[in-house]
Order: C-alpha cells, then sequence, then structure tokens
C-alpha cells in the first residue's frame, strides 16, 4: 500500500503540471470559459425555435428534456474529451517519446496525469456556465440511484475517451499522417455519438408508430426514411462514440431509463474500455518494440 | 500583376505539398463532408414532423446554411495564416520576417498559406446551397447574379475584419489566439436566420458587434422575401429591397476600414518596442 503511494506521488507533479500550462494564460483561461456561451446559445435558440414550431415536443421528447441534453451534453462532452491523441501522434513522430519513455515512469501514467491536471482546471473554468445551463433546466433526475449512475457513467466516458484517445495517438506509428484520420474521426464522432441528434430520436424517427407528417425531399417514401434512420442508430451502436457521449447524458435525461436499460449501457461502457484498453495495450507493445528497431 | 503571379506560385507550391499526402487529403476531405451533410441530416429530421421553424422552410433554412457555410470555406481556405499570427508569430518572435521582405505585411501573410482543411466545407455547401436554390426555384438573373458577387464579396470582407482585429490584439498581449477563436466562433450563429434568436441583445450583437449576420441572413432575405415581408422584419414603413446591399456594403466597409486601423496601429506600436 505504502510502495503504491508513494507511486501514485510520482505523477502528481504532472497532474500539477497540467493545471499550470492552463492557468499560465490566465486572459485566455478566462476566453476559454466564455467559449462555449456561444455555442450553446446558438444550440439553445436553434432548438427552441424548432420544438416551438412542433408545439413544445419532438417525436415525443418535450422541450426540456432536449435543452437539458443539450446543456448537459455540450458542457460535460467538454469535460470527458481528450486531445492527446494528437500531441501523442506528434511526440511519437519528431522522437520526444524516446526521451520520456527513458524516464522511470509509465508513458501512459504521464499522460493520464497531465489530462487529470488540466481536466481539473477546465472543471473550474466552466462552473459558471454549468451553473447557467442547470438553473435554465430542470434536473431530470428524480432519485439518487439515478445520479450515482449518472456519476459512474461520466467517470467511464472519461476513461474511454483517454484509452480511445490513446489508441489513435499510436496509430501515428504506422500512418504517415494523422490529420486526415483525425477529421474523419471527428465526422464519425458528430454523427455517431449523439452530439448531432441524440441516438434515442434516431430509433424514434424509425419507429412504426410515428407518422412522418412532411417529407422535405422529393422521391422519398416514409419507409425508406425510416429503415435509413433505424439504421444510423444501430450503427451509432455499433461504434465507441455513442458511450462517450449519448450514454452519460442520456442517463442524465431520464432518455435511457430503467434499470435494465441503464445496466445495459453502463455495460456497453466498460466492454468498450476493455476492448480498447486491450488494443490499446497490443498496439504499443509493437509500437515500442518498433522504436528499439530504429534505435539499435 | 506581380502579386498574381507570386501568389499563384505560392499556391502551386502549397498543391505539391498536398499531393505528396494524398490518402490524408482524401480522408480529411471526407470527414469535413460528411460533418456538412450531418447538419442536412439534422434538419432533415426536424423537418419530417414541422412544416417551418419560425417563417423559414426546409429549403430556406437550407439556402442560408449553405450560404453562411461557402462564404465561411473560402475564408477559411485563403485566409487561414492570420491564426499563427494571433497563436504564435509575435510570441515567438517570428513576425520581423514579415516585416523585413519588400513587400506588404499583410498580403504576406495571406498568401502564405492555403488551408486545405477549407475544401471539406465549400464542396459541402456548394451542393447544399445549388440544391436549395434548384428547389426553391430561384432564378437570379443578371442582377441578382451581380447581388450575389456584391453579398459574397461583403461577406468576405466581414470575415477578414473580424480576424485581422483581433488577430492584431497580439501586438499587445503577444498571443491572442483564445479571443480570437470566441470573435470567429461567433460565425456559428450565421448558419440559421437572425429572427430565431428571439433576443435582442444576441440580435444586436450579431448585426453590428461580429456582424455575421450581415455575411449571411440579410444577404438570403434579399432573395427570398418580398417588400411586404421585409417590412415585417424592420418596421419600417418606407422598406426598400435596395436597403439590404448598401447597409451591407456599409457595414462591410466600417469594419474593414476599423480594422485595418488597428492592424497598423499595432504594427506601428510592434515596431516601437520590438528592439
Amino acid at each position: 500500500m505504502n510502495s503504491f503511494a508513494k507511486e501514485l506521488s510520482k505523477y502528481t507533479g504532472f497532474a500539477v503540471n497540467g493545471m499550470k500550462s492552463i492557468l499560465a494564460y490566465r486572459i485566455s483561461a478566462l476566453a476559454w470559459s466564455f467559449l462555449p456561451i456561444l455555442f450553446l446559445l446558438v444550440q439553445y435558440y436553434l432548438w427552441m425555435g424548432i420544438f416551438q414550431a412542433g408545439g413544445g415536443s419532438l417525436y415525443r421528447i418535450d422541450w426540456r428534456t432536449y435543452l437539458t441534453y443539450i446543456g448537459i451534453g455540450f458542457l460535460s462532452s467538454r469535460f470527458t474529451n481528450c486531445p492527446f491523441d494528437m500531441y501523442i501522434a506528434g511526440e511519437l513522430k519528431n522522437g520526444n517519446v524516446a526521451m520520456n519513455l527513458l524516464k522511470p515512469f509509465s508513458y501512459q501514467g504521464m499522460i493520464f496525469a497531465r489530462h487529470l491536471g488540466e481536466k481539473a482546471v477546465y472543471i473550474l473554468q466552466i462552473l459558471p456556465m454549468l451553473l447557467v445551463v442547470l438553473l435554465l433546466t430542470r434536473p431530470v433526475i428524480a432519485d439518487g440511484w439515478t445520479w450515482g449512475a449518472w456519476g459512474m457513467s461520466l467517470l467511464l466516458s472519461f476513461l474511454l475517451n483517454f484509452v480511445f484517445s490513446f489508441l489513435i495517438g499510436t496509430f501515428a506509428f504506422w500512418i504517415t499522417n494523422v490529420w486526415g484520420l483525425g477529421l474523419i474521426r471527428n465526422a464519425l464522432r458528430f454523427v455517431f455519438s449523439g452530439d448531432l441528434l441524440a441516438i434515442s430520436l434516431f430509433f424514434q424517427i424509425g419507429e412504426k408508430g410515428i407518422t412522418l407528417k412532411n417529407m422535405p425531399l422529393p422521391h422519398v417514401n416514409e419507409s425508406s426514411v425510416k429503415g435509413f434512420f433505424h439504421l444510423m442508430g444501430v450503427i451509432a451502436y455499433c461504434l465507441p462514440f455513442q458511450a462517450m457521449f449519448y450514454t452519460p447524458t442520456g442517463i442524465y435525461t431520464g432518455m435511457i431509463r430503467g434499470t435494465r436499460a441503464v445496466a445495459l449501457h453502463l455495460g456497453i461502457q466498460f466492454a468498450w474500455i476493455v476492448l480498447l484498453f486491450g488494443g490499446c495495450a497490443l498496439l504499443w507493445k509493437r509500437a515500442m518494440k518498433r522504436i528499439t528497431i530504429m534505435g539499435g | 500583376m506581380r502579386t498574381l503571379s507570386i501568389y499563384l506560385a505560392f499556391v502551386k507550391q502549397q498543391f505539391q505539398a498536398l499531393m505528396e499526402y494524398r490518402m490524408d487529403f482524401l480522408l480529411g476531405l471526407l470527414g469535413l463532408l460528411v460533418q456538412q451533410f450531418a447538419t442536412f441530416l439534422l434538419m432533415f429530421a426536424v423537418f419530417t414532423q414541422v412544416k417551418a421553424v419560425g417563417t423559414w422552410t426546409f429549403e430556406e433554412m437550407l439556402l442560408l446554411f449553405g450560404w453562411a457555410q461557402l462564404v465561411r470555406g473560402i475564408d477559411h481556405i485563403y485566409n487561414d495564416n492570420i491564426w499563427f499570427i494571433a497563436w504564435y508569430s509575435i510570441r515567438e518572435g517570428k513576425f520581423y520576417q514579415y516585416l523585413i521582405r519588400p513587400w506588404n505585411p499583410l498580403s504576406l501573410i495571406v498568401m502564405e498559406r492555403i488551408s486545405i482543411d477549407g475544401f471539406g466545407e465549400l464542396i459541402g455547401s456548394l451542393i447544399i446551397f445549388f440544391y436549395a436554390k434548384h428547389r426553391l426555384g430561384l432564378a437570379l438573373g443578371f442582377e441578382g447574379a451581380l447581388m450575389m458577387l456584391w453579398f459574397f464579396a461583403c461577406g468576405l470582407a466581414i470575415y477578414f475584419a473580424v480576424k485581422l482585429a483581433f488577430a492584431a490584439i497580439a501586438f499587445w498581449t503577444t498571443t491572442s489566439g483564445e479571443i480570437m477563436s470566441f470573435g470567429y466562433e461567433a460565425n456559428n450563429f450565421a448558419r440559421y436566420p437572425l429572427d430565431l434568436y428571439k433576443n435582442r441583445a444576441v440580435q444586436f450583437f450579431i448585426t453590428f458587434v461580429l456582424p455575421f449576420a450581415v455575411v449571411s441572413f440579410f444577404p438570403m432575405l434579399y432573395f427570398l422575401r418580398t417588400e411586404p415581408q421585409l417590412i415585417r422584419y424592420f418596421g419600417f414603413a418606407a422598406f426598400h429591397k435596395w436597403w439590404i446591399p448598401v447597409f451591407t456594403g456599409v457595414v462591410a466597409a466600417a469594419f474593414l476600414g476599423i480594422s485595418l486601423l488597428i492592424w497598423r496601429t499595432g504594427i506601428r506600436n510592434f515596431q516601437a518596442t520590438g528592439t
């Protein structure tokens, strides 16, 4: 136990470092905390307009729930997202990683500690925004049990984001340039994470009991549109992105409700972490072998 | 003429570098294209249930969105280097390289970099814009085409002015990337109609402070609304359609002027303290 604490204390330095790197520029730290307001305002008015046009609800989701989904989803994704993939890719490319590997630390541990430190500061930054969102939206969560599930899910999402980010970063070993990969990842994440539309909406549109009131495009029929959106929902569940974004916020807003559904979603999150962690460890091992080959 | 030939040389060099990473370029393009069509998907999903959002139909929303992204995409392609000035050049002392060359520093900065990220935005928005235009049966004619060019130029000028003004802050603070992000990202408001933002302060802000509504919303009103409808928007009894291009031009010119003034003052300030 004692040695574990000692081991841990080695990494707190990196966490503090991460915090300092953000706090160094106070004005920019302040600018970052106001930036979310712009995005949230656009989203807020867009969806308000849409729900007003729809008479207060759309696909059986009422406007309060959806606005809560947007606000909480936006803020928690800012908390859980992990931008270290491009950093790791950069270090692997320019060879800096070799210097870090020589040090008596686990490279993954070091990055994770830095990440934690930066996020700790970030929570302080978005606190004012978070308060505004909480005041404007009604907390849908009723009982302590759901609060617990939400916290758990948020934590899992945080870990999953980190593991995924590390995996993408490690790809830099085999791919000449990760820029394109990064943009593809962004696009897939945008569509299939629930950021664009809540995943439950995909299924609601595809549901048989709901009629589509008008068809925006010519030459398409109702059943093909329904089939398409249903397929989008299915694809979303085959990719890890919904476990990063939709699951925690879905639990918070009650879009995912009932013990079984919540447990299933938490299970999916956990399974993705295990799977990607395994893949990551495997790739990293291979990558490290390559480093020695190139070095020797 | 000489400026043009120098610029073409720069562009050619950029594209050669680009072709080195062909796969990367294609993947990136695809990613950005998907992101554009995601918004199309969102609107599609919404408009299967509602006929109009406010007074705006599906095709009209698409037209506005396509236009906003079109201007944004072109700006992104040719005018991306200014971000480096805001983030790094001045802080790392690299700004002097522009001052010692026998050319206008601002045009050098613009010419130095073509951002390929913008092409995904451009292709997606062109498809969406022309699709919506076709579905609305919008016949421009000669006059309309000229107007569109005028609005396009004004839109680009506004983007240019906003980015330049925020980048110039770095002359005093050494780095201004974050504040510039704040100013630039306000362009997200340009995607949707101004009357959707039901708040006077927000409307004022994106018309007169960071005038991104002038980039997309007012020009599209010119094409989509008749004069009686325009009176409902603005409440002037003697409203004439021609005020829109005049207003757009005045806003663009004013912001460009102010912004260039800030930039010049900044450069002078920079030289005085730099050595």
